[in-house]
């Protein structure tokens, strides 16, 4: 059986996965979505998120473990607004605030500046020792001599840097001068791309050291992308860069077009192109909906009902589409396709998965379960 | 008050532009001032203007007197605060061709050559009468130009930057101001005068006491709320408020402001402002709650559309932001908003009992000085004070030094955009910043890269120009009003502005967090649906990081 999967993200990822030992899969990735954007842990979703039961834990850990980059570890993480954020999970690159429970009372944390300039730090570390004021921890900014002259550079781009054996080199001397009075060093998101460099560093200064959680557009999406391609290389999933247009019944599945030309073939189909943020889902602009055209669609021709809080939008909003002062950013992150709890849209074979789907949490460990899902009903479902 | 001083001449309401000027000139006359603001300096129509200290053309044929004053005053608002004002071209289609649209260009060609004569007391340029081919040259966007038109000349100004001027100058001539303070009730003696103010600090929700001789009323909009805390009528302050409502689009899409007609006939106009531009204004009887007034999509559409015939290019634009207001206009009965008069009237509340009471109403943002001058000279009356206005004449602070970007941008080791923004703002001042970098060169760093603002500038404005949270930071130095909507920068500001208070940080975020709510409130009536998709995302995200769920909806209050 030909399963394609249409998007690369978390629910991509997960959906292509856990069809792989059934089907020949094929992922579809044109651009970055949300996942590749985000900051790294698996942030809770607050009142909104959804309990994973026993199985889904179970499905949950056994991805992850596959996959080699979050692990189901609930903890807290320390945001770059130096909040102590509650998280379902980690990456290995992040130092769990609960390291900081064995750390003694007036024990140094160094929050180190390499990346972001002193007085960044200084604020952050002075959040910090808000946060843990009870654990009577001292936070304290650390300057790196030299680290200084990366202000202006993307994360991304140090922590290439650093994943080099100079780069590396220079991180382990820098620290080395400070390091003495520190029992942990808190990164910003710069500790390697290939490489989580917090755990040498751990060995060879033998203190705690890792990452707070890194803002939007951090290193955080080049790691997943190189994981998730190690992960589809190890179980046989091809990956395209082509982006789709359309989906059109055939007798006996699916046809693909793409946008560039071209065409494919498939038994089965999950959507996990992302929501309105990513794209998959696309607003009406007003000249559109003068014209008739619906006020809210999928970005490309395909199946599917699109709704917000269980009410179709197709038509919805005034002459010049959806009256966005009206319905509220909060509604922007709901819209989505309606689906069946295993993911299955309107049309047989066809499954959704992720941020796409209506009134679910926009949390990635959603996106992961509900990708494991779409990606299990695809294989079995007739 | 400051130093135990329970007592003081006047007790002034209202920091916008009216009573900010009242404040300044009583204090420049020697009267002991206390300016009392519920909100912020500038919070209701003064910082959501279309920011023009225009001449007033539209006075012209029926009231030639008004117009005297307001082109006299612009010319002495830009004699004491010379950095705040940037000169504004204007082109004026003439939509009809043939002979109507020529006969129609000879009546303002006409009409402008009267206008010329008060030129010169606003450093203004005479009109031109344009062709269609010297229309279209000199903006090549236009479309549908017909007869040709006119070009001529005003002036911007931030009017935010001008209502804290006049406050800093208040205090540093010994006034005390005092901002999201809410004065309670305004005391009077047995023989129904003016005797003290009750206040409340909406922040701390402490209270206290003053006495005083004489209030003034300078609420705008609120005006009949404030007379009613001294239990007088509200009608006695009676006004009608029009709601105005502009876009902000993400940069001066065109270096003429291009004035046209909307729909119903009525003028609108698309402004280069600093480094954006406006898109402007609507005036509808406003009756919501005045402490929440923001745009909807109906009036963004109706601004696009009444541009777009001119200038379809606005359609590609990307707008940004949205700001409304509600103009304290004078009360008619059955008028049409647009015909409504924009003169200002002093009422004195003695012969309805109140002695000692004043209340200003109506006026507008490019006549403010005269009409505190105004203001102030009743005030002089009642204390017998002789001293002479001098508020024409003194420079605001920052006006008293011209200051060259590059040199100070070098000087200082600063980006020349972020030197010519900061100078814009602060003009003369930019010297107290230059020093607090060289002290502390940590705080060159840039918080806002769409504006830009250095953390040394929001420290300032914290010490020195009385903000006390990110929104405070945002109306005075326009952090986070950029393309990015203080997604990237909230959350840095709120952990300063929380430093420099010595608040703790959880205060800094959670003041970050009200303003991304506000922000996000005044963006959505004008996104486009690829701004949503963006939107959505950031918000979530930017929000999250500060740890909260919660995301803006309309009509919430972020307070």
């Amino acid at each position: 059986m030909k399963l394609v999967v249409v998007g690369a993200g978390a629910a991509g990822t997960a959906s292509a996965w856990a069809a792989s030992s059934r089907a020949d899969v094929i992922v579809l990735c044109d651009r970055d979505g949300d996942t590749a954007l985000a900051g790294g842990a698996l942030l809770t979703g607050g009142a909104d998120d959804v309990p994973l039961s026993f199985s889904e834990t179970a499905a949950v850990t056994e991805f992850f473990e596959k996959l080699n980059y979050w692990r189901l570890q609930p903890d807290r993480v320390v945001s770059d607004t130096g909040m102590l954020l509650a998280c379902a999970g980690l990456t290995d690159w992040q130092l769990p605030a609960s390291r900081f429970d064995a750390l003694q009372e007036g024990a140094t944390v160094g929050v180190v500046a390499w990346g972001t300039n002193e007085s960044e730090s200084r604020l952050l570390a002075r959040a910090l020792r808000e946060q843990l004021a009870a654990q009577g921890l001292h936070f304290e900014a650390i300057a790196i001599a030299g680290a200084g002259r990366w202000a202006d550079t993307p994360s991304a781009d140090i922590a290439g840097y650093l994943d080099t054996a100079p780069g590396f080199a220079e991180l382990e001397a820098g620290l080395k001068t400070q390091c003495e009075k520190l029992a942990a060093a808190l990164f910003p998101p710069v500790l390697g791309v290939a490489e989580n460099l917090g755990t040498f560093l751990e060995k060879s200064l033998s203190l705690p050291c890792g990452e707070w959680a890194g803002a939007l557009r951090s290193t955080a999406g080049h790691r997943f992308a190189s994981r998730r391609d190690a992960l589809f290389q190890a179980v046989g999933v091809e990956m395209r860069g082509d982006r789709a247009e359309s989906l059109a019944r055939t007798a006996d599945g699916w046809k693909i077009e793409f946008r560039g030309g071209g065409s494919l073939l498939a038994d089965r189909i999950v959507l996990a192109c992302g929501g309105l943020a990513s794209g998959g889902i696309r607003l009406g602009s007003s000249a559109e909906t003068l014209s008739g055209a619906p006020a809210a669609s999928l970005s490309w021709k395909a199946p599917g009902d699109v709704v917000l809080d269980g009410t179709h939008v197709s038509s919805t909003g005034a002459a010049s589409g959806l009256d966005l002062s009206h319905l509220g950013l909060d509604a922007l992150q709901r819209i989505g396709l309606q689906a069946d709890r295993a993911g299955g849209l309107r049309a047989p074979g066809l499954f959704g998965a992720g941020a796409l789907l209506a009134g679910r949490p926009r949390t990635l460990l959603e996106a992961v379960v509900s990708g494991l899902a779409a990606g299990s009903a695809a294989i079995t479902h007739v | 008050m400051d130093g135990g001083n329970s007592s003081v001449d006047v007790v002034v309401i209202g920091a916008g532009v009216n009573g900010s000027g009242v404040a300044r000139d009583c204090a420049l006359r020697g009267m002991r001032v206390a300016l009392f603001e519920r909100n912020d300096i500038a919070f209701g129509a003064s910082g959501n203007s279309s920011g023009m200290i225009h001449g007033g053309p539209r006075y012209l044929t029926q009231d030639p007197e008004v117009t005297f004053r307001s082109c006299q005053d612009s010319g002495y608002i830009q004699k004491i605060a010379p950095h705040l004002l940037f000169r504004i071209p204007v082109l004026m289609p003439v939509e009809r061709g043939g002979i109507a649209g020529k006969i129609e260009l000879l009546g303002l060609d006409g009409f402008f050559e009267a206008y010329d004569r008060f030129q010169p007391l606003k450093r203004g340029k005479p009109h031109l009468r344009l062709t269609a081919d010297e229309l279209q040259a000199a903006e090549p966007g236009l479309l549908g130009v017909g007869a040709g038109g006119i070009s001529f000349d005003e002036w911007g100004i931030d009017g935010n930057r001008l209502c804290v001027a006049n406050v800093v100058d208040a205090v540093e001539h010994g006034a005390t101001a005092q901002v999201h303070t809410s004065v309670t009730t305004i005391e009077r003696d047995e023989n129904g005068a003016v005797s003290g103010v009750k206040f409340r600090d909406e922040l701390t929700h402490e209270e206290g006491r003053l006495d005083c001789r004489v209030v003034v009323n300078a609420t705008g909009a609120w005006a009949p709320i404030t007379a009613a805390l001294s239990k007088l009528n509200p009608e006695v302050a009676r006004v009608r408020p029009g709601k105005g409502t502009h876009v902000v689009l993400d940069r001066r899409v065109s270096n003429y402001a291009i004035l046209t007609k909307a729909v119903d006939g009525r003028s609108i106009f698309l402004l280069p402002w600093q480094n954006v531009s406006i898109l402007g204004t609507t005036d509808d009887d406003f009756y919501g709650d005045l402490d929440h007034v923001t745009a909807n999509s109906d009036e963004v559409r109706y601004l696009f559309e009444a541009v777009a015939r001119v200038f379809p290019g606005i359609r590609q634009a990307r707008a940004i932001g949205t700001t409304a207001g509600v103009r304290p206009t004078l009360y008619e009965w059955g008028k049409h908003e647009d015909a409504l008069s924009r003169d200002h009237e002093i009422v004195d509340h003695g012969p309805q009992g109140a002695p000692g009471m004043f209340s200003m109403l109506g006026g507008k943002l490019a006549g403010y000085r005269w009409f505190a001058e105004e203001m102030s000279d009743v005030v002089a009356e009642r204390l017998s004070n002789q001293t002479a206005c001098h508020t024409h004449s003194m420079p605001l602070p920052g006006g008293e030094e011209v200051i060259a970007p590059e040199e100070f941008a070098v000087a200082n080791g600063i980006s020349g955009l972020a030197a010519v923004r900061m100078i814009y703002r602060h003009g003369g001042r930019s010297r107290q910043l230059a020093e607090r970098m060289a002290s502390d060169p940590e705080q060159k760093r840039v918080l806002c890269d769409c504006e830009p603002v250095l953390e040394a500038e929001v420290r300032h404005v914290v010490r020195g120009e009385l903000a006390r949270t990110v929104e405070d930071v945002s109306r005075r130095t326009r952090l986070g009003l950029g393309a990015c909507g203080g997604m990237r920068c909230a959350a840095s500001c709120g952990a300063v502005v929380a430093d420099e208070l010595g608040q703790p940080p959880s205060w800094g975020r959670e003041s970050a967090r009200q303003f991304l709510v506000s922000a996000g409130r005044r963006r959505l009536p004008a996104l486009n649906p690829a701004q949503a998709r963006q939107e959505a995302m950031l918000s979530a995200s930017a929000l999250a990081s500060l740890g909260s769920g919660e995301t803006p909806r309309s009509g919430e209050n972020a307070q």
